[in-house]
């Protein structure tokens, strides 16, 4: 391996949401191809395909059936064995390619009922809305136990779908982005002066910075580059963390190992054209 | 009214290729090599990982047209070398790099817990 990198990854912290990474001895470009990489290419599952049965609710039906599409599934077991409905040899839909939801939901009594994830019927039950998944006995309010609220209904008003939810990534739709943000930082103490600060003393001071607290900005090193990468991937809960960043890594692999085929295939050709 | 499919970013179609080269006449040993389908994650990642290369030198790649889904990367290299099999090393490098990423990161999420 001629000109190859030795990168080292510590994980300094992982929960449930988060996985918190230091990246070393490597390249911006790789750590910013990652960022991209969990973002927008690793596959999640989200209802893609709806058919409303019955809708007298204050929402119209594209409406519902849009937030219906942004609603987080839990994909960690799920995502691996399902095919892309375009890849799957199927005509409809099948139990290879997607899972299917329903809900059923009539108002009857004068109070407004809040029709929520918690509604939503699963066929499979590895894949489920987020909220909906079943949490150890002795967690506490996390935010995640509330759930989606879809559509309020009033007595009299119903709303009645069927759904099937399909693999996709986030750069076909952002209802498959698996993070709910990445953290992305380098250079805290801005050695590089990638940024030049009119007043830099004003600037709060990053929690990797590695001066004291009189110093704003360490001295220039016009040599260095950036080789440390602190990084932060939050999960929407459709992923555990430490799957996203896994998956954004095979992908990645799997990118530059597909164009390395066609390009060994187009230098063949080359070859023969000109031979 | 006329967008296009959001799929038509990520699968190649009818007839495409991944990969097409040609060879640029204005100097000796210079190739640009058209990749559809593809974007800054791996247009920026290639020429970064040629520019490692001391015997490239030239490497550079733009997105011609946002609304087009393809990067151009122009390599020249000194002449005993051709820009294809820079690219080539360039690939298999990053491909290694990326496979210790993971075998680190899945070692490190190990101590984590064993840690805890």
């Amino acid at each position: 391996m001629p000109y190859a990198r030795f990168p080292n990854v510590t994980v300094n912290e992982v929960t449930e949401e988060n996985v918190k990474l230091t990246l070393e001895n490597t390249d911006l470009s790789m750590a910013n191809a990652l960022r991209r990489t969990f973002i927008a290419e690793v596959p999640t599952m989200a209802i893609d395909w709806i058919q409303i049965m019955s809708n007298s609710t204050v929402l119209h039906d594209e409406f519902i059936a849009h937030r219906v599409g942004l609603i987080p599934l839990t994909s960690d077991d799920v995502v691996d064995r399902i095919h892309y409905k375009r890849d799957c040899m199927c005509d409809d839909f099948c139990p290879d390619c997607a899972v299917e939801f329903s809900l059923d939901v009539k108002c009857v009594d004068d109070s407004t009922r809040a029709v929520t994830t918690r509604d939503l019927m699963s066929s499979n039950q590895k894949c489920v809305p987020v909220t909906s998944r079943p949490r150890e006995s002795d967690s506490t309010d996390y935010g995640l136990t509330d759930d989606i609220l879809i559509v309020k209904l009033r007595r009299g008003q119903e709303v009645k779908f069927k759904a099937f939810a399909t693999k996709g990534f986030g750069k076909e739709h952002a209802k498959w982005i698996p993070t709910a943000g990445i953290a992305f930082e380098y250079d805290p103490d801005n050695i590089l002066r990638h940024t030049t600060y009119p007043k830099p003393e004003e600037w709060p001071k990053s929690e990797h910075s590695e001066t004291d607290e009189d110093t704003a900005q360490a001295p220039y090193d016009y040599k260095a580059k950036p080789s440390k990468f602190f990084i932060n991937v939050e999960s929407s809960g459709a992923l555990q963390p430490c799957n996203v960043v896994l998956s954004g890594l095979n992908i990645l692999k799997q990118k530059l190992s597909d164009l390395q085929v066609q390009l060994q295939h187009e230098m063949a050709q080359e070859a023969l054209t000109i031979g | 009214m006329n967008a296009p499919a959001t799929f038509e970013s990520f699968l190649l179609l009818d007839g495409e290729k991944k990969i097409s080269i040609t060879k640029d006449t204005k100097v000796p040993n210079a190739a640009i090599f058209t990749v559809n389908k593809e974007d800054h994650t791996l247009g920026n990642l290639l020429m970064h990982q040629l520019l490692r290369d001391p015997q490239v030198l030239f490497a550079g790649y733009k997105v011609p047209h946002p609304l087009e889904h393809k990067f151009v990367l122009r390599v020249q290299t000194t002449p005993d070398y051709s820009p294809q099999e820079a690219l080539s090393n360039a690939i298999t490098d990053l491909i290694s790099e990326s496979t210790a990423l993971e075998t680190r990161f899945k070692e490190a999420v190990r101590e984590r817990r064993e840690g805890d």
